[in-house]
């Protein structure tokens, strides 16, 4: 896709990961997929000046610092297929002989109750989420040890 | 005979059809009396609202008839076959066909790629899928299982040290500390502790099927710690991380201490449709 360039104005877009439902040219349900997934391949995108994500699970520490000054991460949640094709409407599709959940889709999106998970200062809710647990984890666990 | 034999493929593979449908539209009641549990008793906002955004897409799945979500599974099927009728290839190719049907009908995303090629089969059907694990029983039965990436891609096996089995829940909840935000919580987890290798998979898979509505001691104390983590609905905080923890044990080697964690979203759909013989 970089060698071909990318086939949209990729400046000021949103990406939003998701492999969704199609049928004939109607978005049917389409939740958001695990953007890590994604994550060494992001950097890239965002060189290439697009304003947004938005995915579920979020990013790693590399795409929260690539994030800081030009981006955020939106989280939407899993599995809210129905609820977000909802506010979505297909307006067109890239590469699409390589299937439906992998092909690009371009839609059009009408408000979606999203959280800004991952910021542009570095704030990363994921993070602090997972940070904390840890530190409940470890507590339990030399609390046991000493036990 | 042939004809009788012919007839009841054709029915297998209706019925693979039907029950699909049933599992990719309508969450099974004990998960979503879980889910609304959850909700209820859920007190941090943000995870609130991710909760509400779950029960709200329900609806609309059940409202619109369509998919619960786009990540529409590899289809793990579970069939019992009656000492009246005979295990053979028709059978599993009678089941194989209705999953290909229903891409198509219910529509389900096309999900089965080459591992290696990655090219697409277009009709979730491919070498070894569906998986289809039979056993015998009393009637003619086909559970479906529909499988979704996000989840199983962060599920776990490990060969303990039988010396480790003293901190084998520490394993587990370590597991949901690596698998975070990514299997979309509150999860299920199915777990397997026990049998060879392969065994311990196969029984955590087993154990998504179980009903959530009863749990275990030992299967309460795991829910209990893992939601006292607060990694909350979609990993932005809370307290419902887990909806439940079901276990299957099996047999093991002395030198060994298998252990499975298989993930499972809260979209843990399931369904079973029993075939009626005729005597």
């Amino acid at each position: 896709m970089i060698q071909e360039g990318i086939p949209f104005n990729p400046r000021g877009a949103v990406i939003y990961h998701c492999g969704p439902v199609i049928a004939g040219d109607t978005l049917l349900v389409a939740g958001p997929t695990t953007s890590a997934r994604m994550n060494s391949l992001t950097k890239p995108m965002l060189d290439a000046g697009i304003a947004g994500i938005i995915g579920k699970g979020g990013m790693n520490a590399e795409v929260r610092q690539e994030l800081t000054g030009r981006a955020v991460y939106f989280a939407f949640t899993g599995g809210c297929a129905n609820l977000a094709a909802a506010h979505m409407t297909l307006s067109g599709g890239y590469f699409e002989d390589l299937g439906m959940a992998e092909a690009v889709w371009r839609i059009q999106l009408d408000e979606l109750p999203l959280v800004v998970a991952m910021d542009a200062h570095g704030g990363d809710l994921f993070d602090t989420v997972l940070q904390h647990a840890l530190t409940i984890f470890q507590s339990d666990v030399n609390g046991k040890k000493q036990g | 005979m042939s004809t009788d034999n012919s007839r009841l493929m054709r029915e297998i593979t209706k019925a693979t059809c039907t029950v699909l449908r049933e599992a990719e539209l309508y969450l099974p009641a004990d998960v979503k009396s879980r889910l609304n549990d959850a909700y209820e008793k859920e007190s941090n906002p943000v995870a609130r609202r991710e909760l509400e955004n779950i029960l709200k897409n329900i609806a609309i799945a059940e409202e619109k008839k369509l998919p619960l979500c786009q990540d529409t599974g590899i289809i793990v099927i579970f069939l019992t076959i009656p000492p009246t009728i005979p295990y053979s290839n028709d059978l599993l190719l009678a089941v194989r066909e209705g999953v290909r049907i229903a891409t198509g009908t219910v529509p389900l995303r096309p999900n089965c790629v080459d591992p290696l090629t990655r090219h697409n089969s277009g009709d979730n059907t491919g070498p070894g899928i569906p998986p289809i694990h039979v056993e015998p029983g009393d009637t003619l039965s086909i559970t479906v299982l529909p499988k979704g990436a996000g989840s199983e891609n962060v599920s776990q096996i490990r060969m303990l040290n039988p010396s480790d089995l003293s901190n084998i829940d520490d394993v587990i909840i370590k597991a949901v500390l690596d698998a975070g935000a990514r299997p979309c919580p509150p999860v299920i987890l199915g777990i397997g502790i026990g049998g060879t290798f392969d065994g311990a998979a196969i029984l955590a898979k087993k154990a998504l099927l179980d009903p959530v509505d009863t749990m275990t001691p030992h299967e309460e104390r795991l829910l209990e710690r893992i939601n006292s983590l607060g990694i909350g609905p979609m990993g932005l905080g809370g307290d419902t991380t887990a909806l439940a923890v079901k276990i299957r044990t099996a047999g093991c080697h002395t030198a060994s201490l298998s252990l499975a964690v298989n993930f499972q979203c809260w979209a843990s759909r399931r369904a079973t449709i029993t075939i009626a013989l005729k005597s």
